[in-house]
């Protein structure tokens, strides 16, 4: 009542104002024309747009050139975003209960237009794993035509889902494996607790599955789950804590090549992985970007012992993965625990901060170009523009 | 330390001093008030056997600490894990599932964990005259884990042949019913 008491006074005395010169005025009475009401709509998604996942509760589009805000895309701590290959549309995986943090759950990819944000379509999911932020969790296969959603209940799998007809094909139980790392063409491979891959065909009919040799140590250097697809070609990098880059060909027969160190391509000391053992080391939430244009690997990287994967990084070490070498070493202005970088030829890098500040950088210069209050946590998309799509 | 310790001059006093101090001065004012308690010694802690904190830390999480978890999302192993000792397959079965499999152990240690698991959380449920797991039959079990793509469906193989040599078993199928539902099968 009080509000409702306040609010009418304070009309009633803004009303007495404006009567008070218009009616003084000899002016003709303005003729009052009624509100058009529109719907905003985006330009075709631009090489620089960046979408960090913004106080738990979207994921917020920004023009990093122009610094502004385009939109928000709803999704909770639990939601992961994917941009369809045409750049039509936005995928967000998501998990929600019916009374906020109890009740009905339900699991759901939710559709949106990438040119109209509206929400076009919603698809129903079996319960998917619960994870804080992890890109690896879902994913959309560069054809367009399948989701792949990780599953954990405990038990791994992961949904195949049927984008044209918005509805789930197959669930796949991937026993032992975990994560979803897209093929260029019909599957995807996970990553395994005995230091393989497995490798999960699916066309439509029945999943074939193979398992790869073990290729890592599980037990004393794993990969980091944050691995990177190129949609576009199926190449894959995994990294392990102490800084061994595994690349990937994936595939139904991947092929692993033998690793190479990080530090030794930026004439470092090679980590161990001795509990005091100081050296340069990969970490953070999202460690790693990949800048198709020039095939760059983008890694954040501190000074630490082993199993000190998920610390801030102080640099971000630019890397050549095909010749094995260092192209520069950026000093960030703060630690950072998320990296990304665009994809084209004029790369920008986008850091987050454990105080929500996305900070923009010239990835070919490190200058600081923008410092944005952004509320950002750990995950951060730079949307993959793969070649021969418009929008 | 030593320059400080210079600078303070007669103030100065080595940590085995001020430990004493500690004792001397501080402990029997304590008792005084009757605040004292006896300081923990290495036997009134509790100490978890290691084949039990195997389990902890590679299993307790999701199947609980007692073998306990909510049977509808993660099979209780507590009075029904034994069960699948009622089959070779079943028996073979726990140390295929790649979680067990892939356990950062030795086979010799996973081979005490999973008796662990099987004789003391099965309880009424182990089969009588069952043997304990080898060490040479979890290496070569463990060698050969689960690779399906159809994990549940082998899983519901398995629980119907071990129903239907030890019917009791039944309640072993609550979770397949409930896994199905979640699939939306």
């Amino acid at each position: 009542m009080v509000g409702w008491n306040m609010k009418t006074t304070c009309c009633a005395a803004m009303a007495a104002m404006l009567a008070v010169p218009a009616g003084s005025a000899l002016a003709a009475s303005p003729v009052l024309q009624a509100e058009q009401s529109d719907v905003a709509t985006l330009p075709p998604v631009g090489a620089h747009w960046v979408l960090p996942a913004t106080d738990r509760e979207s994921y917020t589009i920004y023009d990093a050139d122009a610094g502004r805000i385009l939109g928000t895309v709803p999704a909770s701590i639990l939601g992961n975003i994917a941009l369809s290959p045409d750049r039509r549309t936005f995928y967000v995986a998501d998990t929600i209960w019916s009374r906020v943090d109890h009740g009905t759950r339900q699991d759901l990819i939710q559709e949106y237009d990438a040119h109209t944000l509206a929400l076009r379509r919603e698809i129903t999911l079996p319960p998917r794993a619960l994870a804080v932020y992890k890109g690896q969790d879902f994913d959309v296969s560069p054809d367009g035509k399948w989701a792949y959603v990780f599953d954990m209940s405990p038990a791994t799998s992961v949904t195949i889902v049927d984008l044209a007809k918005g509805a789930v094909a197959h669930t796949v139980d991937i026993p032992g494996c975990a994560l979803v790392f897209p093929w260029k063409q019909g599957g995807f491979s996970s990553l395994c607790g005995d230091g393989s891959l497995t490798n999960v065909g699916y066309a439509g009919d029945k999943p074939t599955v193979t398992h790869s040799a073990q290729f890592f140590d599980a037990n004393n250097d794993p990969i980091f789950e944050q691995g990177l697809v190129d949609h576009a070609t199926g190449q894959a990098l995994f990294i392990s804590y102490t800084g061994k880059v595994y690349n990937v060909t994936l595939g139904q027969r991947p092929d692993i090549a033998a690793p190479w160190s990080i530090q030794a391509a930026a004439g470092q000391p090679v980590a161990g992985t001795g509990v005091q053992e100081q050296a340069w080391r990969p970490g953070g939430k999202q460690p790693f970007a990949w800048n198709r244009a020039s095939g760059h690997l983008f890694v954040l990287m501190h000074v630490g012992p082993h199993w000190t994967h998920k610390t801030d990084g102080t640099e971000v070490w630019e890397l050549d993965p095909t010749h094995h070498t260092l192209l520069r070493r950026i000093d960030l202005p703060q630690p950072a625990r998320g990296i990304a970088v665009s994809g084209d030829a004029a790369p920008l890098l986008y850091a987050t901060s454990q105080d929500g500040i996305m900070t923009v950088l010239d990835a070919r210069t490190g200058a600081v170009r923008r410092t944005v209050e952004a509320h950002a946590e750990s995950m951060i998309v730079a949307p993959d523009l793969m070649p021969g799509h418009n929008g | 330390m030593k320059g400080r310790g210079a600078a303070h001059g007669g103030r100065r006093t080595t940590m085995r001093q001020r430990f004493l101090i500690l004792s001397l001065v501080i402990l029997p004012a304590l008792a005084v008030l009757g605040l004292a308690r006896a300081a923990p010694m290495a036997g009134a802690l509790p100490v978890i056997p290691a084949t039990q904190g195997h389990y902890l830390m590679g299993c307790g999480g999701c199947h609980g600490i007692q073998g306990r978890s909510g049977r509808e999302v993660v099979p209780d192993l507590a009075g029904q894990v034994g069960y699948f000792l009622c089959t070779p397959e079943g028996r073979d079965y726990l140390v295929r599932l790649p979680n067990v499999a892939f356990a950062n152990l030795s086979s010799e240690d996973l081979a005490r964990m999973m008796n662990f698991v099987v004789f003391t959380f099965g309880g009424a449920s182990v089969p009588a005259n069952s043997r304990p797991y080898t060490t040479a039959e979890i290496a070569a079990l463990r060698a050969n884990p689960l690779r399906v793509a159809d994990l549940h469906g082998y899983r519901e193989q398995i629980v119907r042949a071990v129903t239907h040599a030890c019917p009791a078993a039944a309640g072993l199928h609550g979770y397949d019913v409930a896994q199905a539902a979640r699939e939306g099968q």
